[in-house]
């Protein structure tokens, strides 16, 4: 059974500060997560949340204070983990006397690619993120968007099998993330693990499987997005078509049902709760009385209003 | 490894595109090619300077006389050729009745405009000289054929052949400086390669300050922003992201700095040697190893620079700490230099001599002896000129104690060792009964150079001519006689040396020593070694004679039958007493034996090396003696009483040791003065931790100047050179550890450090 892309329990960072390091700022307080292979996994949490530490640790860019950490089964951090990693960091900054090809000739030689190999890559690599004209320019000419797909670039270059991406689509205009989004799912297709750090949770809803909430370095959540999303005070809505009486029957039993006539043999029912068992158990009822389901529509929140939720809860709860 | 080379590759590409690197390029092609038009021109020798005229006032008169016969003349010929001022000149020069200011005239100047005018020669002139073999193959030539500077060799040649008395003959060839078409001074009297070793003191002296100061500085100012920047937030996360270690791209990055600096050190010094090989003719490979010496002393510099741009990421805080290290290096340097030389050596006692009861120590040629009251050595020996203000340090032979009249003798030497100046003029005297108060004796041998004990007491002094006795009453001294300021030695009355030997053509003695059981003495003057027998009546025959190819440095002992020569080519050489060679020892450093010590039975010999350490030599038995003694790396003097030996260490502290049993027996030691005890505990081992880039210099101008340069060039064991750091590879090695220890440090630091 292949082990998880991620796998992090309960995993701690202290980064010492001041005078004889007496102050000390806990980043990172018994994180727990697991990340499969082949998924889209966006880590999510306001400034200060400790995404980017744990990234780092993940890494061996910063080293944990305690926990265990691994990567595709390896210790995080060690030599064999990073190689098959592809990292794109937020705020990179490649250095100015290079040209796109340069660095990625650069960057696939610290991959430990041959300089053949690279040769071999970067051209449909450059063509993939939308730079195949800006090969032989200096990146001190680039914008600030095209610094930021030669950063996906070199984090592509050597084949990946996890793709770790701090805010990816910074700097990126739209054409430019729906396109990323594209060769995001195009990596999932190939069975590439990519976990995001993101604040642009739109993007983030658009293309993750599953998501995790961080927040002063604990883990206030984990789970898929549609779970999420879901509103637990929502209410489940029916259009069905059948005869009044028949309708009747299949809801005589039921409280907290509402019904109203849509003209025709059609009707609106409203169930006032979320729970899926009662939906289940409305369904089957219906059914049974020959109601026909035209449409069923349940109540969901934006992943916005939801991750926004479960801060606040989690503040009050402090 | 392919990751670190793309990043030291990455280094190089980024020096390319950097305009620094052309900046500096360019700037290094404008030196060089304002280097290029700088060369020597080999000329026929022919220029008159003001120094080969022997006699300006007999050949003014014999121009005028000769001008004004009726015949030609040489002196007609140059007195037709010369402008009316010159005439008047000449004419005023002649007269010695002229005032001062009539006679302004430079004759080597009149005189070599004639020699530069290709008319001067008409035969008749010279009809009733002979002109040398060299000017007439010239004129066989035909002069209107030859260039410039070989009809003024021709007429320097004829002028030559008609005032042989009063002008000097000229070399064959001259050399004349110059910088493209201009001629800068005065052609020289010299082949062009004479000149090399000159120009090579002036190569190092001025990559020393070229590149030993400026360049170093710009180099640290132009990489210091490398690492910083390299492990800055933005590069250093996708750098750490890769499989790669952190120390080794660090160590990566710092070799990528050195090739950028490599690249340029490369250039200027190979274009450096290219001018001088292609303008000069002087093929110095030896110059190249300046690029690596140069980059190592950097790369010193620049491993502080970067373990401070990985601390605090900063460029202008890594610029400003090499700067810091380096004032620091420097001020420590001069810091222990300072202290040493006017504080530490003028305590230092370099001789140790046993007084009866009593201990008596030499120190920059003052006299001390030790007050167990005290317990502190006290000056004594003290003369008429004491009271100077700033008293000439001086070199004294001797003392020497003669226990019969209890009281010791020495004379002062001009400068340190036996060179050529070591002239001396009185023995000096010193007694007990006057409170050991110096007193001048009677006047030395001509080119005495050492004090020596004979059997029974005697005083006997070594000479350049010889060896003498001192026999009668040295106190019964005559008065010199003063003339002109000078004071001349009048022989004494009462006293005398005798010369007890044979009549010697010594050069100046470098060592003297004598066999206290046999009384047989060896003299050593570089060039030979010689040895006498003491006869019975006293008198001394030479037995034995040892000459040498090239002058050696060395000191000599007579011990056990067999004289022992330390030389500076790190042996001890065994000769027997007809100075037959036995075999050589090898002495356990290369540094020069500076004195030498053997007890009265000749068992032992006691080397005291210029390092300042102590060797022993079991005589009898031709292998090492088993003794420690402490000190070692401070010990200035050796000298046996009796059988014990007395080790000088620590500027004044004194050692007694029972050599056989290897016993420490006795100390004589005063409180350590608030100064050296500062610079023993504080200043030295920082100083000794510290590196020391100041002194790759000398490294490099060990390396850059062949061994067999002549003049100026640095000469190891030279006894002459009173302190000279002998170990030049020193510094290379302790700045290596320092440089491994900095990287390792920063190694150290980058593994623990998140980033």
């Amino acid at each position: 059974m292949p082990t998880a892309a991620i796998d992090v329990q309960n995993l701690r960072k202290t980064y010492r500060d001041g005078l004889l390091s007496r102050r000390a700022v806990e980043a990172l307080r018994g994180v727990s997560l697991a990340v499969e292979r082949g998924e889209i996994f966006g880590l999510l949490g306001p400034n200060g949340a400790g995404k980017t530490t744990l990234i780092k640790v993940l890494l061996g860019i910063v080293r944990r204070t305690a926990g265990e950490a691994s990567l595709l089964g390896l210790p995080a951090g060690s030599r064999l983990a990073r190689k098959q990693v592809g990292y794109l960091p937020e705020n990179h900054r490649i250095p100015r006397h290079h040209t796109g090809n340069s660095a990625l000739m650069f960057f696939g030689s610290l991959s430990g690619l041959s300089r053949r190999e690279i040769r071999q890559r970067r051209g449909p690599l450059l063509e993939t993120v939308g730079l195949a004209r800006w090969g032989q320019t200096p990146i001190r000419k680039y914008s600030k968007g095209m610094l930021q797909r030669l950063g996906l670039a070199q984090a592509l270059l050597h084949d990946p099998q996890l793709l770790i991406l701090d805010e990816p689509t910074d700097g990126v205009d739209p054409v430019g993330r729906s396109e990323m989004r594209t060769l995001l799912q195009s990596l999932k297709a190939q069975g590439k693990t990519i976990f995001i750090n993101s604040h642009l949770l739109q993007e983030v809803e658009l293309v993750c499987d599953r998501v995790a909430i961080l927040d002063h370095g604990a883990l206030l959540h984990q789970g898929p997005i549609a779970a999420l999303t879901v509103r637990a005070d929502a209410q489940a809505r029916f259009t069905v078509a059948a005869r009044e009486d028949a309708l009747r029957r299949a809801l005589d039993d039921s409280s907290g049902v509402e019904s109203r006539s849509l003209g025709g043999d059609q009707f609106e029912v409203l169930l006032k709760t979320n729970d899926q068992a009662t939906i289940d158990g409305t369904i089957d009822r219906l059914r049974q009385q020959g109601v026909s389901l035209v449409s069923l529509s349940r109540g969901r929140q934006t992943l916005e209003e939801a991750f926004l939720d479960i801060l606040a809860r989690a503040r009050d709860q402090r | 490894m392919r990751p670190y080379l793309a990043v030291i590759a990455d280094s190089f590409h980024e020096a390319l595109v950097s305009r620094v690197l052309w900046i500096l390029l360019g700037a290094t092609t404008v030196f060089l090619l304002a280097l290029l038009p700088l060369g020597v021109i080999e000329q026929a020798g022919g220029y008159l300077r003001e120094a080969d005229i022997l006699n300006p006032g007999q050949l003014t008169a014999k121009i005028i006389a000769q001008s004004k016969l009726s015949e030609p003349t040489v002196g007609g010929r140059i007195w037709a050729l010369l402008d009316d001022p010159t005439r008047r000149s000449l004419e005023a020069k002649a007269d010695a009745d002229a005032p001062e200011a009539a006679r302004p005239l430079n004759l080597a100047r009149a005189l070599q405009g004639v020699v530069a005018n290709r008319e001067f020669y008409r035969v008749e002139n010279w009809a009733k000289i002979k002109l040398p073999a060299a000017a007439r193959a010239l004129l066989a030539k035909g002069l209107e054929n030859l260039p410039n500077d070989q009809v003024a060799r021709f007429n320097r040649l004829a002028l030559e052949a008609a005032f042989p008395i009063e002008i000097a003959p000229a070399p064959a060839k001259q050399v004349q400086l110059s910088y493209g078409r201009w001629e800068l001074g005065l052609p020289l009297p010299v082949e062009p390669e004479q000149l090399f070793p000159a120009i090579n003191q002036v190569v190092v002296w001025s990559l020393g300050t070229l590149l030993g100061v400026a360049g170093v500085f710009v180099a640290v100012l132009v990489t210091a922003s490398m690492i910083p920047v390299t492990f800055e937030p933005g590069p250093v996360d996708l750098l750490l992201s890769k499989p790669i270690s952190r120390g080794w791209l660090f160590l990566a990055k710092f070799v990528g700095g050195c090739a950028f600096i490599a690249i340029n050190a490369a250039y200027l010094i190979c274009g450096i040697w290219l001018v001088l090989g292609l303008r000069f003719g002087l093929w110095n490979g030896r110059l190249l190893w300046a690029i690596p010496l140069y980059l190592f002393l950097f790369a010193i510099y620049y491993g502080v620079s970067a373990l401070a741009g990985i601390i605090w990421r900063n460029a202008i805080v890594s610029v400003v700490l090499a700067i810091v290290f380096w004032g620091v290096c420097w001020s420590l340097g001069t810091a222990v230099s300072l202290i040493d030389q006017f504080a530490l050596t003028p305590r230092r006692m370099t001789t140790i001599v046993p007084a009866g009861d009593t201990l008596l120590g030499v120190s920059r040629g003052d006299v001390f002896r030790w007050s167990d009251e005290e317990h502190d050595w006290k000056k004594i020996f003290i003369g008429r000129d004491a009271q100077l203000p700033f008293p000439i340090p001086q070199r004294l032979a001797g003392p020497l104690y003669d226990a019969a009249g209890k009281r010791i003798f020495a004379f002062s030497t001009m400068r340190p060792g036996f060179g050529p100046l070591s002239s001396s003029n009185r023995l000096l005297v010193g007694k007990q009964s006057d409170g050991w108060r110096r007193d001048e004796g009677l006047a030395l041998p001509s080119g005495a150079a050492a004090l020596l004990g004979g059997r029974e007491s005697e005083v006997l002094v070594a000479a350049s001519q010889g060896i003498f006795r001192l026999e009668g009453d040295v106190a019964a001294k005559q008065a010199d006689l003063n003339l002109l300021g000078f004071r001349l030695a009048l022989p004494s009355k009462g006293a005398r040396f005798a010369n007890i030997g044979p009549k010697t053509q010594l050069r100046p003695l470098l060592s003297a020593a004598i066999d206290p059981q046999t009384g047989a003495i060896a003299l050593f003057d570089g060039f030979k070694l010689v040895t006498y027998q003491r006869g019975d009546k006293g008198t001394y025959s030479q037995v034995g004679e040892q000459t040498f190819s090239s002058k050696q440095f060395g000191q000599a002992a007579v011990a056990g039958g067999e004289v022992l020569l330390a030389l500076d080519d790190g042996r001890l050489h065994r000769y027997n007493d007809r100075l037959e060679p036995l075999d050589a020892v090898a002495l356990p450093t290369d540094s020069l034996g500076e004195s030498l010590a053997v007890p009265p039975d000749g068992r032992y010999l006691a080397i005291v090396f210029h390092n300042q350490t102590l060797w022993m030599y079991d005589v009898r038995e031709r292998r090492e003696a088993p003794l420690s003694p402490s000190g070692q790396g401070d010990i200035s003097a050796v000298a046996f009483d009796g059988q014990k030996l007395l080790v000088v260490d620590r500027l004044t502290r004194v050692t007694e040791y029972d050599v056989e049993r290897g016993e420490l027996l006795r100390q004589w030691q005063t409180d350590m003065p608030a100064v050296e005890k500062f610079y023993r505990y504080v200043l030295h081992p920082l100083y000794t931790i510290f590196p020391k880039p100041g002194q790759l210099n000398d490294t490099v101008t060990y390396v850059l100047t062949p061994k067999d340069a002549p003049a100026g060039a640095v000469r190891l064991n030279d006894p002459e050179n009173t302190r000279r750091n002998l170990d030049v590879w020193g510094p290379v090695w302790s700045n290596m550890a320092f440089l491994v220890v900095v990287l390792g440090v920063a190694c150290v630091y980058i593994y623990r450090k998140d980033f």
